[in-house]
């Protein structure tokens, strides 16, 4: 290709110099199209802590329901004002999913303190619907986590009616978790985010992450006092549904990535950055390998072994895949191109990726 | 639609970036191209083609917003962004299809093309006549069919 003409302001090789991101060549005859770099870590650590916050909270009310939970642990806080702090453990839901919000904040713009405002829009926007979701299950385990924790005598009082806000709050910690995914679904021109399986795979990685922070709060209410037995037992309820969750996820990985490979370029882009390209460590060591083979063969070895140790072991590894799986959907988002903008060879006088 | 859209006439446009410069200019009062509206790209040697918003009549960049400071203005027709109510979430810039959202990492909100108010910068600094404002009716739309042709010939010769 020749070299352009002069513009008003320099030639395309001195404009190149003045700002490396505006010239840039495309390989010749491959599509321009590269992976999106607005919404970055803050994002995948909101996704992921909101999810996470949503399945621990959920996983530990309904082992509460089942008898599986951790039994009480009274303590005295202050004067004749006791506290269950085995609950404490387990509840922290709302703890993280805030701190998950704080993160998608951090992320904001200029106007960043009208946060509060995201919720306007809830007609069309996912994020806006997603924000109310949130908020709602903030408050609602909030309060559950509240009461249980320093004022368990109050469940007590009413335990039927109590349940209903359990329940309610179960609802909302679920829908948080789903809504992850349906965020990023909801960018249809985004392949590897609006593939349908997305919300599955959010939602499962939720409840994963979120029965192994059930599970690490039991192990660490056993070893400071409180009924190992007890801790066991939910640590055991815990393990047998890990293997499930696991496989489950497995299964909506491949066909997830299918669902790519086979799919649009853009989209077969997405999986090719993914397995083979600058995600692919992220994806085979972090996705495959913490979240997915690592804590199975663990789980499977701790049949025999029965350690508690081994079960931390396989649940910090969850914990970090399921993180590393958040990082690498987002980093593998490639929008789809419009026809224009695969007319010919383009080398373009601004970023080749559409959205800057 | 009734209103005025932009009409880009690609065999005239030679490249010289003063629509970028303008936009950029009266938007942010820097010339920072990568601050600008409109965005002109190069296919082949000699084919230029300034592009921006096309205030879509369901634009998904308003929908996907929420908080309402992207949103369409149904008198004038056209698509814009709140600088003063948009937090900067960046949902629009995912959202749109043709990536004429983008995020200003100066001013630390989202931004687009927003006609300058109804007195396009880069049509009036566009000396060749590649960018005009122009009703969009049957008569200007018979222009948009013409360069649809010539990039569709274009495409067939590669």
């Amino acid at each position: 290709m020749s070299p352009g003409p002069k513009s008003a302001i320099g030639t395309i090789e001195e404009l190149s110099a003045r700002y490396p991101r505006l010239v840039e060549e495309a390989a010749p005859g491959a599509y321009a199209a590269k992976p999106q770099h607005v919404w970055r870590w803050p994002i995948a650590g909101y996704l992921y802590l909101g999810g996470l916050g949503a399945g621990a909270f959920a996983v530990a009310v309904v082992l509460d329901w089942l008898g599986l939970g951790l039994p009480r642990a009274s303590a005295s806080l202050v004067g004749e004002w006791v506290w269950d702090w085995s609950k404490a453990l387990v509840l922290w839901g709302p703890l993280v999913a805030g701190v998950g919000a704080s993160l998608l904040i951090l992320d904001l713009g200029r106007n960043w303190w009208r946060f509060f405002t995201a919720g306007n829009n809830l007609r069309t926007s996912w994020m806006a619907r997603g924000f109310s979701i949130l908020l709602s299950f903030i408050v609602l385990s909030f309060v559950v986590a509240a009461v249980s924790v320093f004022a368990p005598e109050w469940r007590d009082v009413a335990l039927p009616l109590w349940r209903i806000v359990e329940v309610i709050a179960v609802a909302t910690a679920l829908g948080t978790a789903v809504y992850t995914g349906i965020l990023l679904r909801s960018m249809t021109y985004i392949l590897a985010w609006s593939a349908p399986l997305v919300p599955l795979l959010f939602l499962v990685s939720a409840l994963s992450t979120g029965s192994m922070a059930v599970l690490i709060g039991s192990v660490i209410f056993s070893v400071v006092g409180g009924d190992a037995a007890s801790a066991e037992r939910t640590v055991h309820a815990i393990e047998l549904l890990e293997p499930v969750l696991i496989a489950i996820e497995a299964v909506v990985l491949v066909l997830y990535v299918r669902s790519l490979k086979r799919g649009k370029p853009e989209a077969a882009l997405s999986a090719r950055i993914l397995l083979r390209g600058a995600w692919r460590y992220a994806f085979w060591i972090g996705v495959v390998g913490c979240a997915l083979g690592v804590p199975l063969a663990l789980d499977l070895a701790n049949i025999l072994a029965d350690s508690m140790v081994v079960a931390t072991v396989a649940a910090l590894s969850i914990l970090v895949g399921g993180l590393v799986l958040r990082l690498a959907v987002l980093g593998i988002g490639v929008k789809e191109l419009p026809p224009l903008y695969r007319l010919g060879e383009w080398r373009g006088l601004h970023s080749l990726q559409p959205g800057g | 639609m009734d209103g005025r859209v932009l009409m880009i006439a690609e065999d005239e446009c030679t490249g010289c970036l003063l629509c970028m410069v303008g936009c950029a200019l009266a938007h942010t009062g820097e010339a920072d191209l990568e601050r600008s509206h409109i965005k002109v790209y190069r296919a082949h040697d000699s084919v230029f083609v300034p592009l921006s918003c096309n205030h879509c009549e369901t634009p998904l960049c308003a929908q996907a917003c929420p908080t309402t400071a992207c949103h369409r203005e149904t008198d004038e027709q056209r698509v814009i962004i709140d600088g003063d109510r948009c937090i900067g979430c960046k949902t629009c810039v995912n959202a749109c299809p043709f990536g004429h959202a983008h995020y200003d990492e100066v001013a630390r909100v989202s931004a687009k093309c927003d006609y300058c108010g109804g007195e396009p910068e880069c049509v009036r600094l566009c000396e060749p006549g590649a960018i005009s404002y122009v009703y969009s009716d049957e008569d200007s739309c018979e222009r948009k069919r013409g360069s649809a042709a010539v990039r569709a010939s274009l495409r067939r010769s590669r």
